[in-house]
């Protein structure tokens, strides 16, 4: 328990570190005036007046203190407004936001459906043609960039076979699986590579334990041994790299969701730097920032979970 | 493992660099280099031979250049044009090259910044330990909770409002490789500095600095200048995903991924346009990758090995 509380205050620390400077950076590169003054070019020909604006940002108060209020709004849900397309940036980004969590958690559930899979028999037939061929495709699958996977999934499974869209509705629903096939799948092969190859290795060293051993001396079956002897005490280092490389995913949804013309967090984010919608931009990359703190923080649990000697480490 | 733009993730995997064995050999480094590191070691002098002598090459494009209005545009590879030609005329060949120049250029760059940077900053924490290292880890621990690219993003998009240039691209890029650097710098200067020399240097009253520059530094920049490698492939990646957002350094020289994003609309038809480009960098990236882990096996000394 105690562990979880020190790692619960680092989160809380963690978490306004990164909103801050997430929050500041808007105001630190263009400087106060700077800001107000494109307010007030959007907003020309409303009768808004520079005061009104000032306000709304706080513009009097220090930067430390302004964040507080802004951060304090945003823990309930208001994130301003978007000058831009006059919405509450909330109502801009709700949708978005589930459609893009829904993109990273199908392509973690097919990444690790792949992977534990080839992991396993590469690591039971080590050093075989069986293991030289998985390892082989993994290390190539590492060098293809997901824009680039991308677009060849889209050509070959959109374009020419025509089994899945290349381009998803504007209204996508989280649900719609067809959809999101070839995204995911863009998003998962990399991670196959990377999972699978840390599964392997670990397997490899599971396997030559004793109590493997003893298994095989009882009589086990070889699927016994390898999926509930082998297995969990293979997939603590797994279980920590797929929470870290939640953050590489949700990065990648980015540039996954324009090549798929997704309306998600990721080309909510590239029209607002277009546009200069601040507000958009700052909630964005904050409500994304927390989303990844908190599933690093969850994976830390997790780990702890499986692995008692961490508990009271 | 640098399969995505994210730093912090080639970090991960790598975490365990200053010990445990990769692969499966016992703790024996392979004695032959092998073909692979050989044919990938060619593959990056001729792309580094390229992109240098570029400017100087008669059948390399100057970026800008008049297209060659003697050949249908959209054309596909020929003679004169070995990649083909683009929808304005442009010889792509010449594109991937010059493009090639700029990546290559924004990889080094990051990766040498980030590693004067973020490796005093890891070798700070990984020699003087106690509390010096406590306050690293946790300043670390902060920057490392940011999905590095949507971050490079933001920087990129909030400084310049949409309109990248290459000074802005190499910062943005260099400051979220400071961290992850950081780490794995210390973690390897953490192994060095409990080995039975540095103790020895110790006890026969060596000076700090002296420890640092005669012990420690000549141990850790070997396995880190190979993982830098492999963090030039994981920039190149990134910049290309920011090019392709047409958030990195455009005209008159695209990068890789612009080039890729560009030739998109025309893939079902004439696919040599984004064909050529993403091959080129698929293969550099695997290149990289490899004769970087090759490398890193070679350059890490293994308790057991010894």
């Amino acid at each position: 328990m105690k562990f979880v509380a020190v790692r619960a205050v680092q989160l809380v620390v963690v978490l306004v570190a990164a909103t801050f400077f997430v929050y500041s950076l808007t105001f630190l590169a263009d400087g106060d005036e700077a800001v107000v003054d494109s307010i007030l070019q959007i907003e020309a020909g409303s009768d808004t007046r520079r005061s009104e604006v000032e306000d709304g940002l706080n513009i009097d108060d220090p930067l430390p203190v302004r964040y507080v209020k802004w951060a304090g709004d945003a823990l309930t849900g208001d994130f301003g407004k978007s000058y831009v397309r006059g919405r509450p940036v909330w109502d801009l980004m709700k949708e978005p936001l589930v459609r893009t969590l829904a993109l990273v958690a199908y392509a973690q559930v097919l990444a690790l459906v792949l992977a534990v899979p080839a992991g396993i028999v590469a690591a039971w037939r080590a050093n075989t043609w069986i293991d030289r061929g998985v390892s082989t495709t993994a290390i190539a699958l590492l060098a293809v960039p997901n824009y680039v996977l991308a677009i060849v999934l889209v050509f070959l499974f959109a374009s020419t076979l025509d089994i899945f869209p290349g381009i998803v509705d504007s209204d996508l629903s989280p649900l719609d699986l067809n959809s999101y096939i070839l995204p995911a799948l863009s998003l998962a092969l990399p991670q196959v590579a990377v999972y699978m190859r840390l599964l392997r290795t670990d397997m490899i060293a599971t396997l030559q334990e004793d109590y493997i051993g003893m298994a095989k001396a009882k009589g086990l079956s070889t699927r016994s041994i390898l999926f509930r002897h082998a297995l969990r005490p293979s997939s603590l280092s797994l279980v920590t790299t797929v929470g870290l490389s939640t953050g590489a995913l949700i990065g990648g949804t980015v540039i996954i969701e324009q090549i798929f013309a997704m309306p998600g967090m990721g080309t909510l984010v590239v029209r607002s730097i277009f546009q200069d919608d601040i507000f958009v931009i700052q909630a964005v990359v904050a409500v994304i920032a927390f989303a990844f703190v908190v599933i690093n923080f969850i994976v830390d649990v997790l780990y702890a979970a499986l692995d008692p000697r961490i508990r009271s480490a | 493992m640098p399969e995505t733009f994210d730093l912090q993730h080639a970090d991960a995997e790598n975490a365990v660099l200053p010990h445990a064995p990769a692969d499966d050999t016992g703790g024996h480094v392979r004695k032959r280099w092998g073909a692979g590191f050989w044919l990938s070691a060619l593959w990056l002098v001729v792309i580094c031979g390229l992109s240098i002598l570029a400017p100087y090459l008669p059948f390399i494009d100057e970026p800008g250049a008049f297209p060659d209005f003697s050949v249908e545009t959209l054309a596909g590879p020929s003679a004169d044009h070995p990649f083909g030609v683009n929808k304005n005329g442009d010889d792509v060949f010449s594109q991937v090259v010059n493009g090639g120049r700029t990546s290559l250029f924004i990889g080094l760059s990051v990766v040498i910044s980030g590693f004067i940077v973020g490796g005093a900053v890891g070798v700070t924490g990984g020699f003087f330990r106690g509390r010096v290292d406590r306050v690293i880890s946790a300043v670390l621990d902060v920057f490392l909770a940011f999905p590095a690219l949507v971050l490079a993003l933001a920087l990129i998009g909030i400084v310049t409002g949409g309109d990248a240039n290459l000074p802005v691209v190499i910062l943005a890029l260099s400051l979220l490789s400071v961290a992850p650097l950081a780490r794995i710098t210390r973690g390897a200067t953490l192994a060095v500095a409990e080995r039975e020399y540095v103790l020895a240097a110790h006890t026969l009253g060596a000076k700090r600095t002296r420890i640092i520059v005669k012990e420690i530094l000549p141990n850790v920049i070997p396995p880190m200048a190979a993982f830098a490698l492999t963090v030039i492939a994981v920039v190149i990646v990134a910049e290309g995903a920011l090019a392709f957002l047409g958030l990195s350094v455009s005209s008159p020289a695209p990068t890789w991924g612009k080039l890729i994003s560009e030739g998109r609309a025309e893939l079902e038809n004439h696919g040599h346009w984004a064909l050529f480009p993403a091959g080129t960098m698929f293969l550099t990236i695997l290149s990289l990758n490899y004769v970087g882990d090759v490398l890193q096996s070679r350059f890490t000394v293994r308790e057991g090995a010894l």
